[in-house]
């Protein structure tokens, strides 16, 4: 038998709070999406584009492509490498276990600061190619020590019923353990997506070709040259810059919407793993 | 068990079996791909790479016996002309026969104009992969007097004494016509370590100079038949009858006047004879001084005082920025503030009908005669530099000597004859694709000056000695009659006054940066405040007991030291 719970008084104040909270959460959005389809110089009046720019910008097309191609290869290789480096952390029988799990928590807090990190970038060939903003990152220690911790809750008896079965390792760890960590692995792919998908810093450093870098840094351009001071420039320079702005008024609100909605659209297809992925990584972190 | 047997056995893990294989197979692709690509350069660079490192001007002649030298720069900030375009262009290919007329190959590395500061100052810092020659206004004055102590960026008057065949030399020289800049360019030790682009305005033969000043509408002054203003206060009542009569005809009291008061320079501050930075200078009267001492501020801020509390200022425009645009394209702003000859804030109106009409300087204070803030006749800004990459000097000497020559410069200023400028009873003017033309247009044609391809900022330095006339020429006439009238206008005080300073100790620098954050903020936040009324006039003395202690004296003192010393070497 259901019982019948009364609307009352509470519940319509947590219904207008939840409304304001959703109205403060969604109207920048509104907003940048209403001028991103407005006329440049009168985004009152309301003339309403279909993207018209972003439609035939070719370099924005190829930046796009290159941020798929880097979040598609990050996820992968993140996925791959924190699965395959989480596994022997988990067994017992790993002679010094302890004293690996500790060596990879040093770099997790101190990073080499950015000189080195270029150097090393530099050293290995990696400069100004694509493998800039994959392989230094395709290494995540604390998505390792996520799926570690997963990895500890599954049960010991699986892993040695598997081997009575007459399973290796690689069987194991593909048929057992990666099925049974479908959460935590939505969980370290969506954060991958996300991260890569805004990163704009790495191809900053590391990019200085502009046909290979990803929409993100294809974005900062057009908001970076929004906002020079043109008194700040010479005449000549100064008029260069201000037709810039002008022609790039609406362009960086589409720009805004169409670099994130993809990211937005991820997160339902990763729900139904992200929440308990959350939990149980935060739970037993 | 039953979860071993399900997941060995049962038909879905045939399903997971698949996307497992093809999961391994994508891979293995990707990372044979890193791996080969690790190996190899990106063939999408220009000359980046590690490969490209070693190909400084240290490698031996090519078949054709010229010598590489490897340059890097910043891609042009012109939304249409870009240096990686540069084969279209007539001028580029005039200006490639000089290199090859001097045996040089130059290899360049062009980098996205708002990341090239960072691309400079990692390859830099980390020593990796610097090119011979290259932009380095990016660095800071501390850190690239830091590169010369390191000895990682080479003296230019050392080159040039020892490897020019004369050219830049003679450019250099007292009399040529880098001369002034080489003096600002010159340190304390008598070096000189970079090069600048120089710009060299005349008017009807003399120095002539544009400047920013404040511009009201002209359009809304016609519609509401109201005078030009021709002090401060009818300046005043000028924005009044704008807002009361609904200038813009939105049907709202909005009209406004936009512009930055939490800067010095902003047109007002110079109606009050107040100089347009914290420490800066009356170029007349050559001695450093604050807007804080001079005698008008007291009246600038309460006439802002009174234009903020009527609301014929708009106070989000404090601090510039975004607001700032917003109001002029939301067709709000009653007056600007800008150059005075410019003609690309009408455009973002969204009104037809537009015409901002450059005023004063006005009079504002018995205290103090208005002064003019004036963009020098002689600019010279941004820093050129060889590193020491660069292990044949004779290459670095060939390239000054290109980029000092007449011929260098009438491409860089002038373009190609018939094609960008005519010449006319002996006189050059430049041809309307090159003077008024879109800068679509003349992308499309192919037909375009020098500077706009590779200079202004970009990969070389530019060199610019045409006369105001050219630009006068082609802006509206009211704008043209004002610029003619204030050319002889004095006082003045510059835009950009590192024009007038030498090249700074490394104390100096170091004292400079210590000082000029919190004096700064702390200047531009008093100011707010008073503008908005948020403190008092009466405790004037502790505001400027608060900048006191903040270092303004010393400021002034090592500005004083600097314009000195900028005296002594510019005997003109």
């Amino acid at each position: 038998m259901t019982v019948k719970r009364k609307f009352n008084a509470g519940d319509i104040v947590i219904n207008l709070v939840m409304i304001l909270v959703c109205f403060i959460t969604l109207y920048p959005m509104y907003y940048v999406f209403i001028l991103s389809i407005s006329d440049p110089v009168v985004a009152a009046s309301m003339k309403v584009y279909f993207y018209p720019i972003l439609a035939t910008d070719g370099k924005m097309w190829r930046a796009y492509g290159y941020t798929i191609f880097y979040v598609v290869a990050n996820t992968l290789l993140v996925l791959l490498t924190s699965i395959t480096c989480a596994y022997p952390l988990t067994s017992k029988k790993l002679m010094g276990r302890k004293f690996v799990v500790a060596f990879l928590l040093v770099p997790m807090y101190f990073g080499g600061g950015l000189i080195p990190s270029f150097l090393l970038i530099s050293k290995l060939g990696l400069y100004n190619t694509v493998w800039a903003l994959i392989i230094p990152s395709c290494f995540n220690i604390w998505y390792i020590i996520l799926t570690r911790t997963f990895f500890v809750g599954i049960p010991e008896s699986l892993r040695e019923s598997a081997q009575i079965d007459g399973a290796n390792n690689f069987t194991i760890l593909s048929r057992i353990y990666v099925p049974l960590s479908k959460p935590i692995l939505a969980v370290v792919g969506i954060y991958t997506i996300v991260g890569v998908w805004n990163s704009w810093f790495t191809s900053n450093v590391y990019q200085p070709d502009t046909s290979i870098q990803p929409l993100q840094m294809y974005l900062r351009r057009v908001l970076v040259q929004q906002t020079v001071d043109l008194t700040k420039l010479s005449q000549a320079e100064a008029e260069a810059m201000a037709r810039l702005k002008l022609s790039n008024n609406q362009l960086k609100y589409s720009m805004i919407i169409f670099t994130t909605l993809p990211v937005i659209f991820t997160y339902p297809f990763f729900q139904k793993y992200f929440v308990k992925g959350v939990m149980l990584g935060s739970l037993k972190g | 068990m039953d979860i071993v047997y399900r997941l060995f056995y049962e038909e879905e893990s045939i399903l997971e079996k698949k996307l497992w294989r093809y999961l391994s197979v994508t891979l293995a692709v990707l990372l044979m791909m890193g791996v080969l690509s690790a190996c190899a350069t990106s063939p999408q660079t220009t000359g980046s790479s590690n490969k490209n490192k070693s190909k400084g001007s240290n490698q031996a002649a090519d078949k054709a016996g010229s010598k590489t030298i490897h340059i890097m720069g910043p891609e042009t900030g012109n939304p249409h002309i870009h240096f990686k375009d540069r084969e279209k262009y007539s001028s580029w290919k005039e200006f490639q026969k000089l290199f090859k007329e001097k045996g040089l190959n130059p290899k360049f590395e062009v980098v996205a104009n708002d990341q090239y500061q960072t691309t400079l100052q990692t390859r830099m810092a980390s020593a990796t992969d610097m090119p011979d020659f290259l932009n380095v206004t990016g660095l800071g004055d501390d850190t690239i007097l830091n590169f010369v102590d390191k000895g990682t960026i080479l003296p230019v008057n050392q080159i040039i004494d020892e490897h020019s065949d004369g050219t830049a030399k003679q450019f250099f020289a007292e009399g040529g016509k880098g001369a002034r800049s080489n003096a600002l360019n010159a340190a304390e030790n008598g070096n000189v370590y970079w090069i600048s682009q120089i710009q060299a305005t005349t008017y009807d033969g003399k120095p002539g100079s544009t400047n920013q000043v404040i511009s009201v509408r002209k359009d809304w002054l016609d519609k509401l038949n109201l005078e030009v203003p021709k002090t401060a206060d009818d300046f005043y009542h000028m924005l009044k009858a704008f807002r009361e009569k609904d200038a813009n005809g939105n049907g709202q009291q909005d009209e406004v006047l936009a512009f930055n008061p939490a800067a010095w320079n902003n047109g007002i501050a110079q109606w009050f004879g107040l100089v347009n930075e914290i420490s800066c200078f009356v170029i007349e009267d050559g001695k450093a001084v604050s807007p804080w001492y001079q005698p008008g501020i007291k009246d600038y801020f309460k006439y802002l005082n009174k234009l903020a509390k009527e609301g014929l200022m708009d106070t989000s425009t404090i601090g510039g920025g975004d607001p700032l645009d917003q109001v002029i394209a939301e067709n709000k702003a009653g007056a600007i503030f800008d150059y005075c000859m410019q003609t690309w804030q009408e455009p973002g109106t969204g009104d037809p009908d537009a015409a901002y009409l450059p005023i004063g300087p006005l009079k504002a204070t018995d205290a103090a005669e208005p002064i003019l803030a004036i963009e020098p006749p002689y600019l010279s800004y941004n820093r050129w530099a060889f590193t020491k990459e660069c292990k044949d000097l004779d290459v670095a000497g060939t390239l000054l000597d290109i980029l000092c020559s007449d011929k260098y410069m009438e491409l860089t200023q002038w373009g190609i004859e018939g094609e960008t400028y005519e010449v006319k009873d002996g006189e050059k003017k430049l041809l309307p694709i090159a003077l008024n033309a879109s800068w679509e247009q003349a992308a499309k044609e192919g037909k375009e000056i020098g500077d706009l391809i590779w200079a202004n900022g970009s990969i070389f330095p530019k060199r610019r000695f045409v006369p105001m006339e050219n630009e006068i020429s082609i802006v509206p006439e009211y704008k043209a009659e004002f610029q003619r009238n204030i050319i002889d206008y004095h006082p003045t005080t510059p835009l950009g006054k590192e024009n007038y300073f030498p090249v700074p100790t490394q104390e100096q620098v170091q004292r400079r940066l210590e000082l000029n954050t919190d004096l700064g903020t702390q200047s531009s936040q008093l100011a707010t405040q008073l503008i908005l009324g948020q403190i008092s006039m009466d405790d004037w003395d502790s505001h400027i007991q608060s900048l006191k202690d903040l270092g303004l004296d010393e400021i002034l003192k090592i500005d004083q030291t600097l314009l000195d010393r900028y005296k002594k070497n510019v005997k003109d």
